[in-house]
């Protein structure tokens, strides 16, 4: 069969590159379409016979371009004027911001304070905008472009990945796949995806979710019939379940200068969207915890781990880098916090980060405003704490945030205020946590069909499924299929 | 010929109903299709019993998934039309606009939009949201109609409007108003010009491509009283100047044809007026225009009865047919000579074309009735009113009737002003063919003994196509 996979950015394969792999070896064609011009497939792919890659447009190239991304973004809007996002200031204004954007040369000349403007609208109006520009998506019609180049890649099925970025133009994609009768799947990127991004603007044949939570969220925010949903697991954490630790405890503490007879606590930073002033209140958060009565806790080792996409302007100017044994990959360590047992330290590996598992491995407590890090800690079975910081609009005020609480059934403990994140993080040094816990959340969470059931392939399933019933249903794509000229 | 005249309800046709007549009388077929409402107006009895006229019941809303979703689209396209040029100043259209909107989308359950400025906590209220274009700039503008342009296009044709149509059989489909907000007559356009039957949209009355929504879809032709129609179906909204014929108002012939039918002297009586004393009319405006106009009357008759030229004159209040009820408890005989004379005929009214022939002079905020008078040659006054700014300078057919904008109705900008305009009325100082011309290049612009009626009739059957409709065709090959 011949596959043809929609990516924003070709980057965007690193979640699910196991998967693509598994199909390639299955003796499937694999076109990767990536629509910022990076033909460059990542390492883990590059050298498969079966794999290639094209540029897929960015946007439609017809009279709808600036129409539909007014529609559309518009509509991704409205859905944060429902009463659940009422304390999504943030995720508002960033839907708000992207309209103007797209209706208007001046998206700067209105405040983030008018994204509130229609906040008090009524549920039933809402309900009939969206029913509105719902309809007026179904009279976009296919991009004459978009639809030439989905035919000529002659694909079994496409499927596409995110999707769902607000101003993002996969839809047209699924618009002319279905058009042609190619069958279409959204592969939801993260666990934040369907919760905080826009909308499925037309909804494809199947939308393979990591679980439960995000199969609700189709259906619920999304309008995806039940029919559609494929629940597999995140295939992206595969490879993280099976690492093991690179370093011993004593390797990894002289590597960060620790002090190995002290127990280190991990802070994972969260993306600047989530918190946009975190070096502030990171230092705060060090001065807190060194005000503990707890001797274990104030003398504690503390790591700080910058988000991926953030790491400069962490490091002092002590900053020095080190080859992580066995697999080589590159960390930067400084000490800009004026205290001696507080290290900053990241890598710029994104995903299956190495450097991130032995941190996290070597850690007695982890600590994250609201970042997928949190996740990846749960998989080593380390307990993991949040604290609430009012800056960060990123946190309380996102959906996504309260599915790893434990109050929700997640593995993370929140605290309302310092003196109850530190009795939290005491007693996670003295080994006072529930671990049960923390195994049924990543089973419900990232592997929904069994905690030793690796996901990629079952992804890799769902695809073959997808595209093999549309052979079996409408007879199409069944003839001798050009090898890609990419 | 089989021509269907598609109306909302059946007293739209009023202002049609001597073309229906005559085309009738030519010979051609005639539907008047109206969706039947319980408390439709009966058609007049003229056309009811005409053997070539039928009436049937039309389907009112589309039959498929669009049907909310195309009037609200509608709706909102409709507000944005009062955030261009020329209507920035024209509030209370605007806010009738928004106000609808909010009707539409609530379902009726709301009367307004509104929301709080997140910046400073000021209410802002349907029309207000008008303010927040300046800040998206030119560029959201055409961009925003490039888009409406672009659904309205996609929408489809109805399917019941569809089999209507093919059921009938017209030769040519007539709709008007065609502008109320949202309108669900452009899916008769649609559906007409999806089976290839032609279109004819005869403008209903003097403001109605300025004050309601917009033409969401071409007909074939726009049939418009005068060249001020003709601009502004071109320019705002974008119609082709070949597509726009200049008939002239039907709707005036039957009142033009009328004969006084009382003597002054009987007609003073009546009203117990002094039959030596001229008679001023007041023609009260339409309660959008004008809202509560009773208090602004009474202030106006006690100016008059203050002014020493005028105080003696008779005064003659005529409310709008539609607003007769905000005077039914109104009591003027604390004013001598002082009547109110109520009628609810809104086309060819015979007590309208009375009170204005024996008048020496009309006074008017803004109204229909003012063309009327004009008609007869009377001297129309108007004047700035405090209060009123909305409904008189915040619309634009409200300028299209001053004599400085080449119409016939003087303004004042204050009652000082005013008085002395009635009195130099009253002096017998009015330039009657001045006012003839003007209401001539208004509704007669083929000239003043040429009535539109036939000239619509005919415009009408020369849109027929030389070959019959696709509908046509296809049943004639049964």
């Amino acid at each position: 069969m011949r596959l043809l996979f929609v990516l924003n950015r070709m980057a965007h394969v690193r979640h699910f590159d196991r998967a693509v792999k598994i199909l390639a070896d299955r003796g499937h064609e694999i076109c990767l379409a990536s629509q910022d011009d990076e033909l460059d497939v990542p390492a883990v792919l590059a050298k498969h016979p079966r794999i290639t890659s094209t540029a897929a447009a960015r946007n439609r190239g017809d009279d709808w371009t600036a129409a539909a991304a007014m529609l559309r973004r518009t509509r991704d809007y409205i859905r944060y004027l429902h009463p659940r996002y009422a304390s999504a200031g943030l995720l508002r204004h960033r839907a708000f911001e992207k309209m103007v954007g797209a209706v208007s040369d001046r998206a700067e000349s209105m405040g983030p304070e008018w994204s509130e403007l229609l906040l008090r609208m009524p549920k039933p109006e809402q309900k009939r905008i969206d029913a509105l520009l719902a309809k007026l998506e179904t009279a976009i019609p296919c991009d004459p472009d978009i639809e030439a180049f989905v035919a000529a890649q002659r694909p079994d099925a496409i499927v596409l990945s995110p999707m769902v970025g607000i101003g993002f133009t996969q839809a047209d994609f699924v618009k002319s796949a279905r058009a042609l009768g190619i069958p279409s799947g959204l592969l939801v990127f993260s666990w934040d995806n369907l919760s905080n991004k826009g909308l499925i603007h037309e909804m494809p044949d199947r939308v393979f979710v990591w679980n439960d939570i995000q199969a609700r969220e189709a259906v619920k925010l999304h309008k995806c019939p039940t029919d559609r949903l494929v629940v597999t697991g995140a295939p992206r954490f595969d490879e993280f379940f099976e690492m093991k630790p690179s370093t011993t405890h004593e390797d990894f503490c002289r590597m960060g200068r620790l002090d190995m007879t002290r127990p280190i606590i991990t802070y994972l930073c969260s993306s600047k969207f989530v918190a946009a002033a975190e070096q502030t209140f990171v230092a705060q958060w060090i001065s807190e915890l060194r005000r503990s009565p707890d001797p274990m806790l104030s003398g504690s080792n503390l790591i700080i781990r910058p988000h991926p996409a953030g790491g400069k302007g962490w490091h002092g100017p002590d900053a020095f880098d080190l080859r992580w044994p066995r697999i080589g990959e590159k960390a930067t360590v400084s000490r800009p916090f004026a205290d001696e047992r507080t290290i900053v330290m990241n890598s710029p590996m994104q995903n299956a980060d190495a450097i991130l598992f032995d941190t996290v491995y070597h850690s007695a407590g982890v600590v994250g405003l609201n970042t997928s890090a949190e996740i990846e800690a749960a998989i080593v079975g380390r307990p993991v704490f949040t604290i609430v910081d009012r800056n960060a609009r990123g946190q309380e005020g996102t959906l996504h945030f309260h599915y790893l609480l434990r109050s929700q059934g997640g593995h993370v403990e929140r605290a309302a205020d310092f003196d109850e994140h530190r009795a939290q993080l005491s007693a996670a040094l003295a080994g006072r946590y529930d671990r049960s816990q923390i195994t049924a959340f990543v089973e419900r969470f990232v592997r929904p069909r069994g905690l030793n059931v690796a996901v990629a392939p079952i992804v890799a399933d769902a695809i073959e499924a997808l595209a093999a019933n549309s052979r079996q249903a409408t007879g199409l794509h069944a003839s001798p299929i050009p090898t890609s000229s990419h | 010929m089989r021509l269907l005249f598609q109306l909302p309800r059946t007293n739209v046709l009023r202002h049609f109903d001597s073309v229906v007549l005559a085309l009738a009388n030519d010979g051609h077929d005639i539907t008047i299709a109206t969706p039947g409402r319980s408390n439709d107006w009966p058609l007049p009895e003229a056309v009811r019993s005409h053997p070539r006229v039928t009436c049937r019941t039309c389907p009112e809303v589309r039959e498929d998934e669009w049907k909310d979703a195309a009037t609200d689209f509608r709706t909102i396209v409709d507000c944005g039309h009062y955030l261009e040029s020329p209507f920035f100043e024209s509030e209370k259209l605007r806010d009738r606009a928004f106000r609808t909107l909010a009707q539409t989308l609530t379902g009726e359950r709301s009367r307004h939009l509104s929301a709080r400025c997140p910046s400073c906590g000021t209410k802002i209220v349907d029309g207000d949201f008008g303010g927040l274009r300046p800040a998206l700039g030119e560029q959201a503008s055409s961009r925003l109609k490039k888009l409406a342009a672009l659904i309205e296009k996609a929408i489809p044709s109805d399917p019941g409007r569809e089999r209507f149509l093919q059921d009938e059989r017209p030769d040519v489909v007539l709709v008007s108003p065609l502008v109320r907000f949202g309108s669900e007559q452009a899916d008769w356009v649609k559906s007409a010009r999806a089976l290839g039957i032609p279109v004819g949209f005869p403008v209903f009355s003097w403001d109605n491509l300025t004050t309601k929504g917009i033409v969401h879809v071409d007909p074939d032709c726009v049939f418009v009283w005068n060249a001020v129609q003709k601009r502004e179906a071109t320019e705002y909204y974008g119609i082709p100047a070949e597509r726009v014929v200049i008939t002239g108002a039907p709707r005036f012939d039957l009142f033009i044809a009328l004969t006084p039918s009382v003597e002054r002297d009987e007609y003073c009586r009546k009203f117990s007026f002094d039959r030596s004393a001229p008679i001023v009319t007041y023609l009260c405006s339409s309660e959008f225009v004008a809202g509560h106009e009773v208090a602004f009357v009474e202030k106006w008759i006690e100016t008059i009865r203050r002014d020493d030229r005028l105080a003696s004159c008779n005064i003659l209040i005529r409310p709008h047919p539609r607003s007769v009820r905000q005077w039914a408890d109104v009591d003027v005989a604390r004013f001598s000579r002082v009547a109110v004379a109520m009628s609810r005929i809104l086309n060819a009214d015979q007590s309208l074309y009375d009170a204005l022939h024996h008048s020496a002079a009309v006074v008017g905020l803004n109204t229909s009735a003012q063309i009327e008078a004009g008609i007869l040659g009377k001297p129309v006054f108007t004047l700035l009113a405090e209060g009123f700014e909305h409904g008189q300078q915040g619309t634009l057919h409200f300028h299209y009737l001053l004599k400085e904008q080449g119409g016939f109705v003087e303004m004042a900008r204050d009652l000082d002003e005013h008085m002395d305009h009635l009195a130099g009325a009253l002096r017998g100082a009015v330039d009657v063919d001045g006012i003839r011309q003007a209401v001539e290049r208004f509704i007669r612009p083929h000239g003043w003994d040429q009535p539109a009626t036939p000239i619509l009739a005919e415009a009408i059957c020369n849109l027929a196509p030389a070959r019959p409709s696709t509908v046509r065709r296809w049943f004639s090959a049964r």
